[in-house]
Parts: C-alpha cells; structure tokens; sequence
C-alpha cells in the first residue's frame, strides 16, 4: 500500500487525517521559522550583554584538571568576539562553534524573514546516510584535535 | 516493539490505533478539556506515565502547545528554585568555610525585584534554552542515527525537550531537586525519542548524552571539583 509523506495511508477517515496531517506540517515549518526568529533576536540583544553574562560563567574545570581542553573550550570567547563583530578572532578560538553559532543567528534571521513573509521553512533531510555522519563526526574530532593544538 | 503506522503489508491499520496513538495528549486537546483541566491532566500524565503521554503527543502541527507548557513549568521551577535558595541557601552557606562560601556566590539568589525580573524574562531564557537545546540534541539525533524513521522532524524533538520540563517538579525537592531532575529529564527524553522519533532506546540514550558529554563536561568537572574541595575543606576542619 503507498504511504504519504507523513507516514499515514490514504483512504477513508486515514486520507482525511494525512491532509491534516500535511497542514499542519506548513504551520508547523512557519511557527518554526518564527519560533527560530525570535530566538535570533533575543541572542543579538543579548549580544551587547555578552561580556557581563560570560562572567558568571565558571571556567572550564576540564581543562584545569586534565590540562587540555574540552570540546567546547572557547564558545564563550568566540561568542563574545562574534558579539563583537570580530569574526576572524572567532574562527581562530573556535571554528565549529563560530560557524554553529553564525548558523543559528543568521538562519534564524532568514527564516524569521520567510516566515513573516509567508513562505515556510523547509527543514533538510535529517537522515543522513552513514558516510555523512561519520563526516560530521570527524568535522568534531578534527575542530577538537585544532583546539588542543593551539592550547585554547 | 510494535510497527510503525503505514508500514504493514496488506492489511491496513485498525481505525481506533489510528485515532488513538499521537492524536493530542490532554494540553493539546485543551480546546475540548479547558486550559486548566487539560494542563493538569497532562501534567498527571507526564508524572505518571510518561509512556502514554507521549504515545498521546501529537508528532506535529503545532510548536504553541509544548512551548507554552514548558514555559509554566519553568516558570514555576524558576519560582521554587529561588523560595529553596531563600529558605536553605543562606543557611548551608553559612555552614561552609569562608574560602568555599566565596567560591560559590551563585547559589543565593537577590532581592525581591530580581526575583520579579527573573520571572518576567525567564519565558524569553526558557524559549532560547529549548531551542538551542533541542537543535543539540537533533543534531546528536542525526549523528547516531536515530531519525531514519521519523516523521516528527524538528519538531518532535522540540516537542520532546518541552514536556521533558515535567522534570522540573523535582526542583521542589530541595538539596537534591537538581539532581532529581536531571534523571528525570534524561528519562524522559528517552521516552520521548523513542515514541515520536520511532528510534531505538539505545539511539536515544546516546544521543541524549553527546551533548551532555560535549556541553557539560565542564560542568560535571566543575560540580566534582566543589565536591572535592568541600570533601578537603571539611575534612581540614574535622
């Protein structure tokens, strides 16, 4: 039997709730983008706080105790140079989390844009195949094995 | 482990498992319940069995609903964490030596008007924290694996990360009411993943703690090096 996008089969009461089921899908995509938007937006406002937030932030204990650092050493420094506006000092104290937290700034922006414009937002195919995530892996490793590298 | 809808054979799926299954738990069926009657309901759900709540929670269609109830719940969890530090945290500060009371000067929340402020912009963190933490945890889905037979897409994940804030009652334990809730955000997001995302226990788990590895290796360092130095501190005492 053929099977809709959502999973659900047609026919009958079954095909009135795959329609349903595909409305809601477009308002799920515009609530996202929306959704995405406003958290863009709280994140720049609190960009010009970002200095005085980072410092009730404990310092990274892995690092002190193991004398390397974590993998996530540097997010706050790099975010604080992003809230800066210094791009280049971002990449080089975090690459991984500047481009992640570029991402979700600035997609967050387009989406909100499209959203509020009416045009929803299409999310990727999250099933990556296993080629795919083993690069997403070593994109990690590789980000980490920098920062150790560069002592951050 | 039973099949997915749609995916049998020849035979299609009895119409009460498909009116059933994913078709609203009792918050998003507030519209015939009533606000009140359908947030405590869901809560009780949630408390009691998490299983069935999420076989209730729709996959999609609406980011409102979960939002809006993780939002009371942190607020409520914002709202005893503080009455908590209020009433014990002076008092056990007081209790430790000098040098580990200046170490931690986060544990005791300020004035009245603080408490106001926090209230009043805690929707606006809660929003971002659920966001930022369930695009994490999607991406640690995506990495292990665990979206091949989802059709919930981010949403499902964000409904997951939402009614996981159940948890926060077990901030109105105190002195152990992080720790409690920490448990029971993991188990319920386990719960959740494997009922809206269809993926395996195990895919789960995993993807639940990269990020929990990745993020808070620090803190858990952190939280064991205050462990170690009240251990040293009390024991110089001793």
């Amino acid at each position: 039997m053929a099977k809709t996008k959502t999973g659900f089969t047609g026919g009958g009461p079954r095909f009135f709730l795959g329609s349903r089921v595909a409305a809601d899908s477009a308002t799920s995509q515009r609530q996202l983008g929306l959704l995405w938007g406003t958290v863009a937006v709280v994140l720049l406002m609190l960009a010009t706080r970002a200095e005085r937030l980072a410092q009730t932030l404990p310092a990274c204990t892995f690092k002190s105790l193991v004398g390397i650092p974590c993998p996530t050493c540097g997010v706050t420094r790099a975010t604080l140079a992003l809230a800066d506006l210094d791009f280049g000092v971002a990449l080089l104290i975090n690459p991984l989390a500047t481009l992640l937290v570029m991402a979700l700034v600035g997609g967050g922006l387009v989406a909100g844009m499209s959203a509020l414009r009416g045009r929803p937002l299409r999310e990727p195919r999250w099933n990556l195949r296993p080629a795919e995530r083993l690069g997403l892996v070593i994109v990690i490793v590789a980000n980490w094995a920098y920062l150790v590298s560069r002592g951050i | 482990m039973s099949e997915p809808i749609g995916t049998t054979g020849s035979l299609p799926p009895e119409p009460p498992a498909v009116r059933d299954e994913h078709q609203g738990n009792p918050w998003e069926r507030r519209g015939e319940l009533g606000a009140s009657q359908g947030f405590l309901e869901a809560l009780k759900l949630f408390v009691v069995s998490p299983s069935e709540a999420f076989a209730q929670t729709r996959f999609q269609g609406d980011y409102g609903s979960p939002l809006l109830f993780a939002i009371v719940l942190g607020c409520v969890g914002v709202l005893v964490a503080k009455v908590w530090e209020t009433l014990f945290g002076i008092s056990v500060l007081s209790a430790f030596p000098p040098e580990v009371r200046e170490q931690l000067p986060f544990v005791v929340g300020g004035s009245t008007f603080g408490l106001v402020l926090t209230l009043v912009l805690a929707p606006i963190y809660i929003l971002v924290g659920l966001f930022i933490w369930s695009a994490l945890l999607h991406l640690c889905l995506v990495l292990v694996g665990g979206l091949k037979q989802s059709t919930a897409g981010f949403e499902g994940t964000f409904r997951v990360v939402s009614y996981a804030s159940v948890a926060q009652l077990g901030s109105l334990v105190p002195v152990f009411g992080s720790l409690i809730t920490f448990v029971w955000t993991i188990v319920l997001g386990v719960i959740g993943i494997t009922s809206l995302h269809k993926s395996s226990q195990g895919q789960a788990i995993a993807a639940l703690l990269i990020p929990l590895a990745l993020c808070c290796l620090c803190v858990v360092f952190f939280m064991m090096a205050i462990g170690a130095g009240l251990l040293a501190a009390f024991g110089a005492q001793g």
